[in-house]
């Protein structure tokens, strides 16, 4: 009975001690926390005091210790990230990468990102062409981070090594893509038109860019844009549509009636609305007809195309005939009078 | 009969043996998740993306029945999310309360024609409301109908291409959006993302915030808080880690709109509407082939009250087992079915097992081992590996829990907090796990009765001064006195499937549910 006991006392006692290293770690994150607090409270402001005046910079760098060198870059990325006028904290930090660089080959992808974006970040144009190194790293992820840091206005000669690997980045949601592409802003838009005319390139990567040259608003890229139209891909065809509605022309107008009949719901949505923002009056009659009872997606962009061309009869039409488009019609007029 | 005894005890041994095993592989694959997930957060600062263009457009539909006390606070909340792109739908599931009238006095609201996107079926639409001054801010009010159906009204009315379902009470955090639309950016095959719920009582909540994480008095709630944070850390990080999360939370999870509205939307036969949603998107989409990922991912967080009194717990735990029994009744067929993968051989099996059959089996096993002890055919060896396996290996996964909560968030700040989590990990073994257990075994044997009632729920409301207490029936009617599941239009219970993959879109999700997004 009493090996029982005993073997029970022991069982808590394990328990307890698993217990007792939860504590612990508490403690060493606490320690871990305050020692940073304590380096913030002292480098920040005096590095966020560079951006106004840098003219003790030399002097501010040889005040950082060795064990220090690596919490001071983070506190520099952590502002210059955030901060324009961030190129003195760059100047300051850029000379402490050293401790960082070997980061950009460890063996975890997680650390190589990290690194690869502090880098990109502090390090200046010195470190551009590992960024473009990293653009072909075995990590999505870090090659990812690599076409971030090179899609910045000051980094547009990088654009085309980034075009050229937009395949690799087939998983990823269109947006964020083109999101990233925009980053590199209007310098970058020659290169992304040549890319979106481009039949040999991924279509998924050319709705992207299309998507990008949208929210740029850049105007040129109109014609390359309708000229993709007769593609197969609903994708692109879609994502060149919404850049037509956003910077496309009159002229455009011929090259999209055509899809206002398409098979593919969305691409028929889209068709519509571009031509209740190019078309003219006698459209009306042609959306009206293309209008597919069962989609109220069509429904609605229809009646709002109707709405763009000022097409009153259709609209009471629409209206009178009842069902779903009515129910848009309705929709569209009593929102708009509203 | 001794033979029989020692055989039963040692079944119960192997079943404590397998469970527990499964818990601590589980949390031992989460806590090299969660290391891997937060050295990605850091290495990748999509913030900055989610803040320009980046960011999908999302529809919040927010199910409210009986809520206004609460509905007011809870909409100026979410009017505060730091999202670009965002709406509210606000679902006024037939209040019997003053619900609508404190909504439409509270934001100016108008009525406005609105076109539904989507024909899920549902109890009658009775008027569309949008806010004059948010117009991002939309009310449906309509008929009594439960939540998964005030659910399918708001998918029906949202027409963003992701919707995030919630509860009208919870409570999110400032980023919780651009957070859960994070999976969505990084995998265009993703459908479906759950985010973490923790428990709020304790906290001080400040308009429709939670300002300072504190654990609550009552040791009831304390028991809650280390089983959300056991489910939440370990066992949904561990099973998401294989692709095999199988629960999303009602309280905040987000889909891709086009992909649940065309498996058929929430289901209104069931208790478990959040769970059986989620298994039936993996069947759903790999019966059509394709490519899919439904993600837990633990940053960003919901507050959510949880029950205080014994009453309410056993209410909660009952609703969720007969939930449970549903679901898997409903797609028994994916039960060890290699066509179904990871979730249909290993994660519905364990769930069967260990989390459908297994209050019988513990509650039988605790029995076995007392009448053992009583009549002392209990061998030492025999008692020791019981605890080791039923009662010490329990805590120590609950501790574990505790650990991962330190290595990853470290919410509960206070060393005192965190040291009464430790306690209640040590003591929950011994009381609370068996009445957990046993509640859960009369969920079970309503379920054999077919009982859809959510049951009345008493909240006190996290936002009140001292001593104030607001009592909300939340009994819903809509579901009471079914005694048959509804029929879902697209995907067949198992007595008989049809028409799937009506409406599927063969391209990329983003292709098609990018249409939704109206200029």
């Amino acid at each position: 009975m009493s090996a029982l006991i005993y073997a029970i006392l022991g069982l808590a006692f394990i328990n307890l001690t698993f217990a007792a290293a939860v504590v612990l770690l508490r403690m060493r994150n606490v320690r871990r926390a305050a020692r940073l607090d304590v380096l913030k409270d002292v480098w920040h402001p005096r590095i966020i005091g560079l951006i106004s005046d840098d003219s003790n910079t030399e002097s501010l760098r040889a005040l950082v210790a060795p064990h220090e060198q690596r919490d001071v870059v983070e506190i520099s990325w952590d502002i210059a990230r955030r901060l324009r006028g961030s190129d003195r904290v760059q100047r300051f930090a850029a000379p402490l990468l050293d401790e960082t660089t070997p980061d950009l080959e460890a063996r975890r992808s997680e650390t190589r990102a990290r690194a690869l974006q502090i880098v990109s970040c502090l390090g200046g144009t010195a470190y551009e062409p590992a960024i473009v190194a990293s653009l072909d790293d075995r990590s999505s992820l870090v090659s990812v981070v690599a076409a971030r840091a090179l899609c910045q206005p000051n980094r547009t000669q990088w654009i085309y090594e980034v075009l050229d690997r937009l395949g690799r980045y087939e998983s990823w949601s269109v947006a964020l893509t083109a999101s990233m592409l925009e980053n590199a802003g209007t310098g970058a838009a020659p290169a992304m038109r040549e890319y979106l005319g481009d039949d040999r390139r991924p279509a998924f990567a050319r709705a992207a860019v299309a998507r990008s040259l949208m929210l740029l608003k850049d105007a040129e890229a109109a014609d390359v844009a309708a000229a993709q139209l007769t593609k197969t891909d609903p994708e692109l065809i879609a994502a060149c549509l919404r850049l037509l509605a956003a910077v496309g022309s009159e002229a455009h107008a011929h090259a999209v009636r055509p899809l206002i009949d398409d098979d593919r719901f969305f691409v028929r949505a889209e068709a519509m609305t571009v031509l209740g923002k190019l078309g003219e009056p006698r459209d009306a009659e042609a959306i009206l007809a293309a209008i597919d009872v069962d989609s109220p997606w069509i429904a609605i962009r229809a009646t709002s195309a109707l709405a763009e061309l000022h097409a009153t009869d259709e609209l009471a039409t629409l209206v009178n005939a009842g069902g779903l488009p009515a129910e848009a019609a309705i929709e569209t007029l009593y929102n708009g009078v509203a | 009969m001794i033979d029989i005894l020692f055989a039963f005890n040692a079944l119960i041994l192997v079943y404590f043996a397998v469970l527990n095993g499964t818990y601590l592989i589980l949390s031992l694959m989460a806590f090299r998740s969660l290391r891997k997930y937060i050295d990605r957060l850091e290495s990748l600062q999509i913030d900055d993306l989610l803040q320009s263009s980046g960011g999908l457009p999302i529809s919040l539909v927010v199910p409210a029945f009986n809520e206004s006390e609460t509905i007011v606070a809870s909409v100026r909340s979410l009017l505060t999310l730091q999202y670009a792109d965002y709406e509210i739908v606000v679902v006024n599931d037939g209040s019997t309360d003053q619900t609508l009238a404190v909504l439409l006095n509270a934001f100016d609201l108008e009525p406005v024609v609105r076109v539904p996107t989507s024909d899920l079926p549902s109890a009658a639409v009775h008027a569309i409301y949008q806010g004059v001054r948010h117009q991002n801010l939309v009310v449906v009010d309509k008929a009594n109908g439960g939540k998964s159906d005030a659910l399918n009204v708001g998918l029906n009315y949202s027409r963003s291409a992701l919707f995030c379902a919630m509860d009208a009470d919870t409570i999110l955090e400032p980023d919780a959006l651009a957070r859960v639309v994070r999976p969505f950016l990084e995998d265009a095959s993703t459908v479906a993302v759950g985010g973490i719920v923790r428990i709020a009582n304790g906290c001080t909540v400040d308009s429709g915030s939670v300002d300072d994480v504190m654990l609550p008095k009552s040791i009831l709630v304390r028991f809650q808080v280390l089983e959300y944070l056991r489910s939440f850390l370990s066992a949904r990080v561990g099973w998401n880690t294989i692709g095999a999360t199988l629960i999303i939370s009602g309280a905040f999870g987000a889909f891709r709109r086009s992909v649940v509205a065309s498996a058929g939307g929430f289901d209104t036969g069931t208790v478990g509407e959040d769970m059986e949603l989620i298994v039936r998107l993996h069947r759903y989409c790999r019966d059509l082939g394709h490519p899919y990922r439904i993600d837990f991912i633990p940053d960003p967080v919901a507050w959510t009250e949880a029950p205080e009194s014994v009453r309410q717990l056993g209410r909660q735990r009952n609703r969720w087992q007969r939930g449970l029994a549903q679901v898997i009744g409903r797609h028994r067929r994916m039960v060890l079915n290699p066509k179904y993968g990871v979730p249909g051989l290993v994660a519905l099996p364990y769930y069967v097992v260990f989390e459908l059959f297994g209050p019988v089996i513990e509650l039988i096993g605790y029995a076995g081992f007392v009448v053992a002890l009583t009549l002392g055919h209990a061998s030492p060896a025999y008692t020791v590996a019981f605890l080791v396996l039923a009662v010490f290996l329990g805590s120590a996964i609950s501790i574990s829990a505790v650990a991962l909560e330190e290595v990853s968030f470290r919410r509960y700040l206070r060393f005192q907090d965190l040291l009464v989590l430790l306690g209640v990990a040590l003591v929950e073994n011994f009381g609370y796990r068996q009445l957990s257990t046993w509640w859960r075994l009369h969920g079970l044997v309503s379920a054999t009765r077919r009982d859809l009632r959510w049951g009345p729920m008493e909240r006190k409301g996290l936002e009140r001064s001292p001593g104030q207490t607001t009592d909300l029936d939340e009994e819903r009617p809509g579901t009471e006195g079914q005694d048959r599941p509804t029929r879902l239009p697209h995907i067949g219970d198992d007595s008989g499937s049809t028409e799937q993959g009506a409406g599927w879109i063969h391209v990329r999700f983003e292709a098609g549910t990018d249409v939704n997004c109206l200029p």
